[in-house]
């Protein structure tokens, strides 16, 4: 029997749902490591001697011994860890939460010889925006005309030879804080110290109503339409979701730059032109699916878990070569 | 002192954050029955992937 971790946040719905069909539907162990509250769990050991096992604690209070893990589907490793209210000082408090991150990833880098979905450095390298794109235009794959910037000659510059507004948005994010896209005009770049203070990426604006939410896993293009008025359609109330098919070429595309990113799995956010041509806006190496799946009734998880399935079997293909 | 703020800060929502449609609320509760109450999403069902990927130390 295969045994898989997932490594993600402690009461993931994903990891659940994703659990039940490798469990239930193909026999397949599954064990949730929840990375957000290694403190005060115990069960997280490594040792170059002999003796203790390699462990890792795992949701349901058990440990896992990382030996017999065939596969890691790394979804999620930061959020906002639990410590202890006993641990008071706050330096102290960051230490212990840097201090689990390292254990979880070393004793996994050090015990681990199995399929990441997908390898931890891979996933942290491909979260940025400027590679993305650039890996994006390699390609083929048409991208909007984006300055990244805090020099403000340049931003203006950019923003006038785009009709005088452009979108705004962040190059990483905030946990818990929703920061959508926004337009912004020339007029309103007026501060030179607010454009200075940091790195934000000015984009043209894409128009059209209609954004393609297309699941890479693997070998395998799933993909669905979002329509929505507004111009982050994460925050709108008004979207409509359906399954699409997409054409030959741009699944082509989409799986390229996952391999090239080193990733075996991509969620990408793409916008239809109002002429149909597709414009890459971004890749999310773990992004949300099953979201989709609530909203259209196309069945991803039994997708993703078809998917983790099939790594198991071509590793085992490698392991008999 | 002049208050500053990225650029993004121009467009934080801090009141409503990611819709959840009432279709997405059936789904869950069809899929998860009972165990929802204990379930949460990472940043919420409709995120991006940078929600719980905060790659700056804390």
């Amino acid at each position: 029997m295969s045994t898989v971790a997932i490594v993600t946040l402690a009461g993931d719905l994903h990891a659940r749902v994703i659990r039940r069909q490798l469990q239930d539907v193909h026999d397949v162990d599954v064990a949730v490591v929840a990375s957000d509250t290694l403190s005060g769990a115990g069960g997280l050991t490594w040792s170059n001697v002999a003796g203790p096992d390699l462990t890792l604690p795992t949701e349901d209070g058990g440990t896992v011994s990382v030996a017999d893990l065939d596969l890691v589907w790394w979804r999620r490793c930061h959020g906002r860890p639990t410590v202890p209210d006993g641990v008071t000082d706050p330096q102290m408090r960051k230490l212990v939460v840097k201090d689990n991150r390292a254990g979880l990833r070393g004793l996994l880098m050090a015990g681990f010889t199995g399929t990441w979905i997908s390898d931890p450095y891979a996933t942290e390298r491909a979260q940025n925006k400027i590679l993305q794109l650039n890996v994006a235009r390699s390609v083929g794959l048409t991208v909007p005309r984006t300055l990244v910037s805090t020099d403000p000659t340049a931003v203006r510059e950019f923003t006038r030879a785009h009709g005088g507004t452009v979108i705004a948005k962040t190059l990483t994010g905030l946990l818990g804080t929703s920061l959508e896209a926004g337009r912004v005009t020339l007029e309103s770049l007026d501060d030179d110290a607010e454009i200075t203070v940091s790195a934000t990426v000015y984009q043209e604006e894409v128009p059209g109503t209609d954004h393609l939410r297309v699941m890479v896993f693997g070998d395998t293009v799933h993909t669905a339409r979002i329509r929505s008025g507004e111009l982050d359609w994460r925050l709108a109330n008004d979207m409509e979701v359906e399954p699409v098919a997409i054409d030959q070429r741009l699944g082509d595309q989409l799986r390229e730059v996952t391999e090239r990113l080193a990733l075996r799995m991509g969620v990408f956010d793409v916008k239809l032109r109002p002429d149909g041509e597709p414009v890459f806006l971004e890749v999310n190496p773990q992004g949300q699916f099953l979201f989709v799946e609530g909203m259209s009734d196309m069945p991803l998880g039994e997708a993703f878990a078809d998917f983790v399935v099939g790594e198991l079997a071509s590793a085992r293909g490698r392991v008999l070569a | 002192m002049k208050q500053l703020a990225p650029m993004a800060a121009r467009f934080t929502r801090s009141h409503k954050g990611y819709q959840h449609p009432a279709k997405l609320d059936a789904w869950e509760k069809a899929v998860m029955g009972p165990e929802l109450e204990a379930m949460r999403w990472p940043g919420g069902s409709i995120s991006g992937s940078d929600d719980g990927w905060d790659d700056c130390d804390e």
